[in-house]
């Protein structure tokens, strides 16, 4: 057992220190050996005795001034062992700095930590063995406000960073950038040893004001900037040289390894802290400097779907500030391009008449589609690329080759196309199919600025298959509708929605009329009854139009026309009816042909029923006794004819004139057809081109309502407003169904000041008058 | 009652000038401080006050209507003859724009018309009782018409309905004109030739009121600024005259 000298006089601080300081010397030098509890426990007793050796002595002279004695008598006793404990550890580290100077780099590392762990190790058990003037001395001074009194264990820490760390911090952090530059250059290096330096330094930082706490300033200093400065220097040089030898996507790669290997050695070794300016380092060196190659490179990555490297690019300058920026608006307009020369591309393929609406949406789609799944998967789907994405969209969609006429072509053959699918064909999709069809049509649709052509166009043709009976599938047609009225509102779908009811109404109608006639007709009348079926439409809901030729009814079915009439009038009185011969079709029954004994069926318009019905009486007429029984204007008389010879139902004399006045028209008997149902309603070219043309002068009408009754309608509500203004709110009323113009807004104001709806008021002003 | 010199010679030169006696004369100018041009001012816009110079001879005013009326006109009305020959009498030539602050003074119905409770208390208003006063009056007027720019305005906007055939809403495009050269010759010189042009080549259209009122807002803006060169069609302008605007920077093109 180790000779220790008797626990020394409490009351003589030279004999007490020398037996403390051979007990501290053993810990911090030669801990491994071990120390009995008796050593310790009167090393503790020493320090508590020598606090308290006054206490007796003053207790027994003043016994009211108890409390204050002892604290006069501590502070005193306690100030000496405190400062003595100093020049021990000054002492002690004096001789560590000593021994450091002999070690460099990795080898002082090594003794640095060394020495720090058995220091620390020290430290915490002199803290324990000082805890009574931890307690009493320490706690007082530091509650006066004494400055530079620390608790033994920070203490310890005080004299370390004083002592030692001031002067060899430099030449360990040389050591432990070497260290960190051989990792990068790819060596394996022992990163524990970094680690340990790091939390020494951290262990360094004590705040001033209250040293229990610490703080980063001391590991800031001395570590991240010196690490930080390093590895700008490190970068640079290496990502310049890289570039120089390699091309801009070998060096994205490379500079997405770099940022994740420097993410990792924080995770690994380094303190959580220096993440952020770490990386912004990283990112300052790797990508902010090179920034500009990067950019320079974007447009040959897009022009060559290379969609890999449009990723890294964007992950890399996504990391800088307005890194993107410049990215946006050349993706934008590289878009817009490939949309423009998409559209280009179909509208020189095919005639301006004969573009397909498929193939025009097909070739807007196809652009939309395959940059919006570049945004998905390159660009994380970025809101601002998503905008640049829309920008292009709504920019080629409205304004390209096959537009330049007039923008609402593309709203036209949207609906075409939507009409297309919807219809009654040979070739119809499958139901999921059909689905994602129209679902694509509603892509196309959300950049449409004139929503309002797109629903004139629509809602004929859904007139026109809902009238012939060809749309394809009663769901489809509601899928679309409600997809049309999520995109734009009730309001926009409401006519079309009442179509549908009229449909369903009639069905009704049919039945009752049915009944009706039978309720009221004699056996022989009901015998003789034309087969008829008809549908009572809301003149305002359908975008229907009366014939504009005039038509005598034929003999045949005028019966039918009056019972009808009748008894829709008995039910409803005070409608009024409109006939649309022109939207009107039956059977005819032919028995003239000599080569078939079964009669053929011929599906024929009203018109043609008129024209064939008079061949029940004559096999021959003038073109002028067909023109003069039937009543049509020459429009709708020549085709109908014109497809009754093109069938050889009829023959024209002279032979192969063109029909007009001065032919001759009479039944072939010789009629041949290998089908017995012969369809001879054909929709007729011209019509459908005049039509198209009626549509689009509709909605000019229907614009200047839409303008009149916004601008009303925001005066009302705000009775005086400036001009400036009221145009804005016009503008931002109307934008979901077409760009209203400035002029054609300022007509329209024109217009109601004319009505006496506005006035005018000083100062730009406009107020409604009511 | 004593008048500085420079009071004595606005006095004489107001009563002069609106043929009112001294009194009412010298009322106005010291409402106006003195200041002939205002004094003039309000005395025409507000022709009413001239009358508190004495009643005038209601009578003789009803006796000038019926030596001018004819014949076949019915007993209260002036028919464009009669205004003919009574203009003609005043020396009123009708290439006069002061034909129009008469026709306004005196409250006529429509072009060419007068009635007689317009005609006599429009003169008693205005003061005059007879043909010489009249004739004073009438330079006034003019005078008025000349100097006076809220005076002419009220005189041009009143113009429209008084101009505009009965029972329509518009003053159609070559009556419009004819005004517009009797009026605006001078308010709208750079502009008036090419304005008439524009219309009666481009537009074609009958003018409204609006058109008719902000005309002569246009008018004066070209008189600070000739060239259009701070013309903005997004301002409330209508768009009658946005399109000429158009029209006139693509021919100065």
């Amino acid at each position: 057992m180790p000779l220790h000298p008797q626990t020394p006089n409490r009351e003589d601080l030279e004999q007490t220190w020398t037996y403390l300081e051979s007990g501290i010397s053993k810990i911090m030098n030669d801990l491994q050996e071990g120390m009995d509890m008796k050593a310790y426990m009167g090393i503790y007793t020493a320090v508590h005795n020598f606090c308290t050796s006054q206490k007796a002595v003053n207790s027994s002279s003043t016994s009211l001034h108890h409390q204050g004695g002892v604290h006069r008598g501590a502070h005193l006793l306690g100030e000496d062992l405190y400062n003595n404990l100093i020049h021990y550890l000054s002492a002690h580290l004096a001789g560590l700095k000593q021994q450091s100077t002999q070690y460099t780099d990795e080898a002082l590392l090594g003794f640095y930590i060394r020495e720090w762990d058995r220091y620390t190790t020290a430290a915490k058990y002199i803290n324990h063995l000082f805890r009574y003037l931890n307690r009493h001395w320490v706690k007082r001074e530091m509650d006066e406000g004494k400055k530079n009194i620390y608790d033994v264990y920070t203490l310890h820490l005080v004299r370390w960073k004083i002592d030692l760390f001031d002067s060899v911090q430099k030449h360990v952090m040389d050591g432990v950038l070497k260290l960190v530059e051989k990792q990068r250059n790819g060596e394996t290096i022992e990163t524990a040893m970094v680690k340990s330096i790091v939390d020494s330094f951290v262990s360094l930082g004590l705040d001033e004001n209250d040293s229990s706490k610490s703080t980063l300033e001391v590991y800031r200093e001395y570590f991240e900037k010196p690490f930080l400065d390093a590895t700008t220097a490190y970068y640079q040089f290496e990502s310049k040289q890289f570039v120089a030898e390699n091309s801009v996507v070998e060096y994205m790669k490379k500079a997405e390894t770099r940022l994740s290997e420097e993410e990792g050695r924080v995770h690994v070794y380094l303190h959580p802290d220096i993440m952020v300016p770490l990386m912004k380092t990283c990112q300052r060196v790797l990508i902010q400097e090179h920034a500009g190659l990067l950019r320079d490179e974007f447009q040959v990555l897009l022009n060559n779907d290379r969609q890999d490297d449009l990723k890294r690019m964007y992950n890399l300058l996504s990391r800088i500030t307005d890194g993107l920026e410049p990215l946006r608006t050349k993706f934008e307009a590289h878009v817009r391009k490939a949309g423009l020369e998409a559209i280009e591309k179909v509208a020189n393929e095919n005639a301006d008449d004969n573009l397909e609406p498929k193939v025009y949406v097909d070739a807007l789609l196809e652009v939309h589609e395959k940059y919006s799944s570049l945004v998905k998967i390159a660009f994380k789907e970025d809101t601002e690329f998503v905008r640049s994405l829309d920008n292009a969209c709504r920019e080629f969609v409205n304004r390209n080759k096959v537009c330049k006429s007039a923008s609402s072509k593309s709203p036209e053959l949207l609906a075409k196309y939507a009409d297309s699918l919807l219809k009654k064909s040979a070739k119809a999709a499958e139901e999921a199919d059909l689905e994602s069809k129209l679902d694509s049509i509603m892509t196309v649709f959300k950049y449409v600025e004139d929503k309002d052509v797109f629903q004139k166009f629509y809602s004929r043709m859904l007139a026109k298959r809902l009238v012939h009976a060809t749309s394809a599938s009663d769901d489809a047609e509601t899928s679309m509708i409600g997809k049309l009225k999520d995109a734009c509102g009730f309001e926009y779908t409401n006519k079309l929605q009442r179509m549908f009811q009229d449909m369903q109404i009639s069905k009704d109608l049919n039945d009752s009329y049915k009944e009706w006639m039978n309720n009221t007709l004699d056996e022989d009348a009901l015998k003789t009854a034309v087969d008829f079926s008809i549908q009572v439409l809301g003149t305002s809901f359908w975008p229907l139009t009366p014939p504009n030729t005039p038509f005598n009814i034929p003999q045949v079915i005028t019966k039918t026309y009056d019972r009808f009439q009748t008894f829709y009038f008995q039910k409803h009185s005070g409608r009024k009816l409109n006939w649309l011969w022109h939207l009107c079709k039956g059977d005819v029954k032919a028995t003239f042909a000599k080569s078939s004994k079964v009669p053929f069926t011929f599906h024929v318009s009203t018109y043609q029923m008129a024209i064939l019905l008079m061949f029940n009486d004559a096999t021959s007429y003038s073109y002028e006794e067909i023109e003069s029984t039937t009543g049509l204007s020459r429009d709708y008389l020549d085709p109908s004819l014109g497809v009754f010879i093109k069938a050889k139902v009829l023959n024209i004399e002279p032979s192969s004139s063109k029909v007009g006045p001065g032919t001759t028209l009479s039944l072939n008997t010789d009629f041949k057809s290998k089908k017995i149902r012969v369809n001879l309603n054909m929709a007729v070219r011209t019509e459908q081109k005049q039509e198209a043309e009626d549509t689009h002068k509709t909605i000019e009408e229907d614009r200047k309502l839409l303008m009149q009754s916004a601008i009303v309608r925001i005066m009302k509500s705000r009775k005086v407003l400036k001009h400036v203004v009221l145009v804005q709110e016009t503008i931002a009323q109307i934008k979901s169904r077409f760009t209203p113009k400035v002029p054609d807004i300022k007509k329209c104001i024109d217009i109601l000041l004319e009505k006496e709806y506005l006035e005018r008021l000083d100062g730009e002003r406009l107020g409604y008058l009511a | 009652m004593s008048y500085t010199s420079s009071q004595r010679a606005a006095l004489s030169h107001f009563m002069q000038f609106t043929q009112t006696p001294e009194r009412t004369a010298a009322k106005i100018l010291k409402a106006n401080n003195w200041h002939l041009e205002f004094a003039l001012d309000s005395y025409y816009q507000n022709p009413g006050t001239g009358s508190t110079g004495g009643p005038t001879n209601i009578a003789a005013l009803h006796a000038i209507f019926d030596t001018y009326r004819l014949p076949d006109d019915g007993p209260d009305v002036f028919s464009i003859g009669a205004t003919m020959g009574y203009f003609e009498a005043l020396g009123l030539g009708l290439e006069d724009p002061t034909v129009l602050a008469l026709s306004k003074a005196l409250d006529s119905p429509s072009m060419g018309e007068f009635t007689r409770k317009g005609f006599v208390d429009g003169w008693s208003q205005l003061g005059a009782d007879t043909m010489e006063k009249m004739k004073d009056k009438i330079s006034a007027l003019r005078k008025s018409m000349e100097s006076n720019e809220a005076f002419f305005k009220e005189v041009y906007l009143w113009t429209f309905n008084w101009a505009k055939p009965t029972g329509q809403k518009s003053l159609p495009l070559e009556n419009a004109v004819e005004w517009w050269k009797l009026l605006l010759s001078n308010k709208f010189p750079d502009h008036l030739d090419r304005w008439i042009e524009f219309l009666t080549t481009k537009w074609n259209k009958s003018v409204p009121k609006d058109t008719w009122n902000m005309l002569y807002s246009f008018a004066v803006f070209t008189q600070g600024d000739p060239t259009l060169a701070t013309y903005d069609e997004m301002s409330s302008w209508p768009s009658v005259i946005d399109t000429y605007v158009e029209f006139y920077r693509e021919q100065e093109k």
